[in-house]
């Protein structure tokens, strides 16, 4: 008994070694039991593992979150002012577009007018009463900007100079109950006078000097005549929407309404000077 | 106290003058921008006797007639009569900042449209009614809600609350 209890230790792993290689052994030659055997342990653990394993998914996550959470709280800060940023480029970048679309088109009326002298100018106001409509400009006659000159947008005329200081100048829209322009129909070469019709509606009236019959119809251009002492011919004033007979009964008068929107004027170009006797060409499609 | 001072007067008028050619032009489409003028001289003459309120009308009529470059004298003449009148009824009407200076500014807007088209009008610029008409509706909320709001914005107040609050 001395003998087995003093060499116990090296008696049992002997044992232990001899015991897994005759299971090693066996197993080898009946793996299919052997998996079969696992399979069953397994399918009866595994609603526990099962859990188990949720459960220490979500304490992870959890665990994760809460580690995240200073992080996270960066990032959504980083995030929101990459967001502020973005779209405030974007609200910048339309604003540009829209400058860059507007310098387009006059650089276009530009080079179409290339003899005639142009110069840009920024409106800064417009008149504070209902019943007139004047527009203040930011260059006046130490630019060389003199009364009388006509002041043009892509789309068509805006008006002319009636005053000028040294440094801003007052331009008489056509829609001012004042203006007068004289016009002409591209179609039938019917010639008249354009006058503004009230600042409200935002139209013109063309009357014209002669009553024939279809003289004018809805539809037609209306052009700068050339006759009046400020503008050239061929400039585009409007379109007419609607003709009526004058009270009298002897005159055609057009209601005609013009391409320029009048509030959304910003830049100008005040014709400085042009060749005698030239018509303007046609400008329409304002940006090409 | 500042808000009986003419050069006062002077600098709001021209200070909501430049806010009518300027801010409000660019808020308002053509036709329909409203007159910061017109709520200011109904707010100043609201606590004034009726010669020194019909002298606020005029002069905020003036400038605004020298900022509008036409027909100098047509606004002057109407404000002034304004300024007379608002301050001739201040003293029949209940004292309330809000409700009845709204009130007063309002129906203000619409006479003086009415008064400044006829004169236009004989001046030899015939308009049509549709001038006058269709953008009365913002005109007139227009004064409904910035005279009282000016009045609280410049902490206008009568003469004998501002004699108490000196003595003191």
């Amino acid at each position: 008994m001395d003998f087995l209890y003093r060499y116990r230790r090296p008696i049992i792993t002997v044992l232990l070694v001899a015991v897994l290689s005759a299971l090693l052994s066996y197993t080898a030659r009946l793996r299919h039991q052997v998996l079969t055997l696992s399979s069953l342990l397994t399918t009866v653990t595994a609603p526990v593992a099962d859990g188990l394993t949720v459960a220490g998914n979500r304490v992870g996550l959890a665990v994760g979150t809460v580690g995240q959470l200073f992080v996270l709280r960066q990032e959504v800060l980083r995030l929101k002012s990459e967001v502020l940023l973005l779209h405030t480029m974007r609200l910048e970048l339309q604003e540009v577009e829209a400058d860059n679309n507007q310098l387009r088109s006059l650089l276009f009326v530009k080079q179409k007018l290339g003899s005639w002298k142009l110069s840009a100018a920024t409106v800064i106001g417009r008149n504070p009463e209902t019943w007139f409509d004047t527009l203040t400009l930011n260059e006046g006659s130490r630019s060389g900007i003199r009364t009388g000159m006509p002041v043009i947008v892509p789309q068509g005329v805006v008006g002319r100079i009636v005053s000028v200081a040294p440094t801003t100048s007052q331009v008489l829209l056509l829609l001012d109950p004042a203006s007068g322009v004289g016009a002409m129909d591209v179609r039938s070469r019917a010639a008249g006078v354009v006058v503004g019709q009230d600042p409200v509606t935002g139209k013109l009236k063309f009357q014209l000097f002669s009553n024939q019959p279809g003289d004018v119809q809805p539809g037609d251009a209306i052009i700068t005549s050339g006759f009046s002492h400020y503008f050239p011919k061929g400039l585009l004033l409007g379109e007419v929407s609607r003709v009526t007979t004058g009270p009298s009964g002897l005159t055609q008068i057009a209601t005609v309404i013009p391409q320029v929107n009048f509030n959304q004027i910003e830049t100008v170009m005040v014709v400085e000077g042009h060749p005698a006797g030239e018509a303007a060409p046609p400008l329409r499609g304002g940006v090409p | 106290m500042w808000q009986y001072r003419w050069w006062v007067w002077v600098l709001l008028f021209v200070a909501a003058a430049l806010l009518d050619v300027s801010l409000l032009a660019d808020v308002f489409p053509g036709g329909y921008v409203p007159d910061l003028v017109l709520p200011l001289v109904v707010a100043l003459a609201f606590f004034e006797t009726p010669p020194r309120g019909a002298m606020i009308g005029a002069l905020g009529g003036l400038i605004l007639d020298l900022t509008a470059g036409r027909l100098i004298g047509l606004n002057m003449t109407v404000y002034a009569g304004v300024g007379f009148f608002v301050a001739s009824i201040q003293s029949k009407v209940v004292r309330d900042p809000v409700f009845v200076p709204g009130l007063i500014g309002a129906g203000m807007e619409a006479v003086v449209r009415i008064v400044e088209w006829v004169l236009v009008a004989l001046f030899g610029f015939p308009l049509p009614p549709s001038v006058f008409f269709q953008p009365l509706p913002v005109f007139v909320l227009f004064g409904l809600f910035a005279t009282p709001g000016i009045m609280g914005l410049l902490h206008l107040r009568p003469r004998h609350e501002v004699d108490i609050h000196l003595k003191f």
